[in-house]
């Protein structure tokens, strides 16, 4: 099976110093990908480098097995959604309009959407369960709602992949299981492939089959939350000791108390 | 916004409202017309066009910027252009150059040049590596407003009382000025028209861009390319309209924020409207201006006075009612 995304011997710097260092691997269609690690470890970085945002120094970045530099900006989009942390939409658009700008990548800046455009929107503010609030303003929204609006907008584009840089860093537990929980049922029932990095190594391990671990812009780890979240591993990366813990089929990271 | 034109054209001293409508009738059906008659309407109807294309270009290049820039308070003068402008103006006026562009003065020109400067200079200075940063651009184009209006003073410093009249005059933006042909208003309104339907055209890619550079990136829309397209645009149309008019306030800032309120921030209708929105603004101003000066006596308000008296306070009434 020929790889949906694949970075080779990537590098990218910063003016401030390196960022990442050398990262190759491939996903395939329908994976669900984390990529966690410390803080500067160039995570978001990364995920900028394979949507097409950065360029990467040296390597390649290849979407469905092109380098991703040779794609028009409006094909890509049509192939691959980001979700980024945090959006500003200073602007109060409705719910329903900003889902259907990401019709953009297939309409282009002329043609009218059509009814297979408003079925695609109308299915994917159904899916994240923001039908109710479509005619509303995005900036009387609440966190969870505009963070679901946002992964709305992104699945309007029809893409085939969609990024993610930490969905659900401002939201409360419940709204994190809800995008997660709608991304695994996307993942599982139309195959869409997702890419999300991540600083909660609970919800990585809870959600993901496969967890990508980086450190001072290197790959230190690719594989299954069992073995990846290992307690040496991740004592020796994020510099304090990290205990594990398996129940209910589940692994569980806890950093250990400072006393 | 027709009304408005109907009135202004109607309106005026030298020919009564009844007169005027049947030489209106006579000019547009290609009828005869007295001579005197002719000339009233030529400079009535040219000065009205003026007006016109001065509304449309800042209202719709305001509404292209507050999208560009992601910032509600941003308005086309916010690159530096009417300093730029003004100190192009001053300086053909200081210099008493003559000559100039085919039916363009050298104020005219220098006005261009000098505002098309300011919005270079910005630019220059806020984009590196290939990335225009809106934000460095903002900044930049206050300091260079800062430093073109005072050598706006400086000029002002060291020139004859009778120069400084004029240059006064033009900074304040005056649509009452012979300098104004139809010609002029003609190349004018040809520019206006090609910019203005671009934005509309753009309308699309301006709503995406209004979210946000990165977000406008991963919806499919070249970026980088496209800042520089709706800067230039920008640019270029809100200079021609200075160097004609000298620099008319508020309409670019008031208009397109006002509008946002009633058709919401989509950017097609917003940008039909701010056309028409500010058209009708600018006119109906510069006619009252107009019939006050003529009909009362009184002296000659420039319309940028009172664009700016109306919108400044409008725009505050708007601040303190919802915030932005």
């Amino acid at each position: 099976m020929d790889a949906l995304i694949e970075a080779a011997d990537v590098y990218f710097s910063w003016p401030t110093g390196p960022a990442v260092n050398g990262v190759s691997f491939a996903v395939n269609p329908g994976e669900m990908v984390a990529v966690v690690g410390p803080n500067g470890a160039g995570k978001s970085t990364l995920l900028r480098l394979l949507s097409g945002y950065l360029k990467p120094a040296a390597g390649e970045v290849r979407l469905a097995g092109k380098d991703i530099r040779r794609y028009g900006r409006r094909e890509v989009a049509q192939l691959a959604a980001f979700v980024p942390q945090y959006s500003e939409v200073n602007l109060p658009y409705k719910v329903a309009e900003l889902a259907m700008l990401a019709r953009y990548a297939r309409l282009g800046p002329f043609r009218p959407p059509g009814a297979v455009d408003r079925a695609v929107v109308a299915e994917a503010l159904a899916f994240t369960g923001v039908a109710a609030l479509a005619d509303r303003p995005v900036s009387q929204l609440s966190g969870g709602e505009f963070q679901r609006a946002v992964l709305a907008r992104a699945l309007a584009q029809g893409p085939e992949l969609i990024f993610l840089d930490e969905p659900t860093a401002h939201l409360d537990i419940s709204h994190q299981i809800q995008i997660f929980s709608l991304l695994t049922r996307l993942n599982a029932r139309e195959g869409l492939t997702v890419v999300a990095v991540l600083h909660d190594l609970n919800t990585a391990a809870a959600y993901f089959p496969r967890v990508l671990l980086m450190a001072e812009g290197r790959l230190a780890a690719d594989g299954g939350p069992a073995d990846v979240f290992a307690e040496g591993l991740l004592s020796a990366i994020y510099g304090c000791a990290v205990k594990t813990y398996t129940a209910e089929g589940r692994r569980f990271i806890f950093p250990e108390m400072l006393s | 916004m027709v009304a408005v034109c109907v009135v202004s054209a109607l309106i005026g001293p030298g020919l009564g409202p009844a007169r005027s409508a049947r030489a209106l009738g006579a000019f547009f059906a290609g009828g005869v017309l007295p001579a005197d008659e002719y000339a009233v309407m030529l400079v009535r109807l040219t000065r009205l066009a003026a007006a016109l294309c001065v509304g449309v270009a800042l209202a719709t290049a305001g509404t292209a910027l507050q999208a560009l820039l992601r910032n509600p308070l941003a308005d086309p003068y916010i690159l530096g252009i009417a300093a730029g402008g003004g100190f192009g103006a001053a300086v053909a006026t200081a210099l008493g150059l003559a000559g100039g562009i085919a039916a363009f003065s050298a104020v005219n020109v220098c006005a261009f040049a000098g505002a098309l400067a300011a919005v270079a200079a910005g630019f220059i200075v806020a984009r590196a590596a290939g990335i225009l940063s809106v934000h460095a651009l903002l900044l930049a184009g206050v300091m260079v407003g800062a430093f073109f209006t005072s050598l706006i003073l400086l000029v002002l410093a060291v020139v004859p009382a009778r120069d400084q009249h004029a240059v006064f005059l033009w900074l304040m933006g005056d649509l009452a000025s012979p300098d104004i042909t139809p010609l002029k208003v003609g190349f004018t309104a040809a520019l206006v028209a090609v910019c203005g339907g671009l934005f509309v055209v753009l309308a699309r890619p301006l709503d995406l861009i209004a979210l946000g550079e990165e977000s406008a990136f991963h919806l499919g829309l070249s970026v980088e390319k496209f800042k520089i397209l709706v800067l230039g645009c920008a640019a270029l149309v809100t200079a021609s309209v200075v160097a004609l008019a000298g620099p008319i306030g508020f309409v670019g800032i008031v208009v397109p924020h006002a509008l946002r309120r009633v058709m919401g921030p989509r950017h097609l209708p917003l940008l039909t409207a701010a056309a028409m929105g500010g058209a009708t603004l600018v006119a109906v101003g510069d006619t009252l201006v107009r019939v006050t000066a003529d009909y009362l006596s009184m002296p000659i308000v420039p319309v940028g006075v009172f664009t700016a008296l109306v919108g400044a306070p409008y725009f505050l009434a708007i601040l303190r009612k919802k915030g932005y």
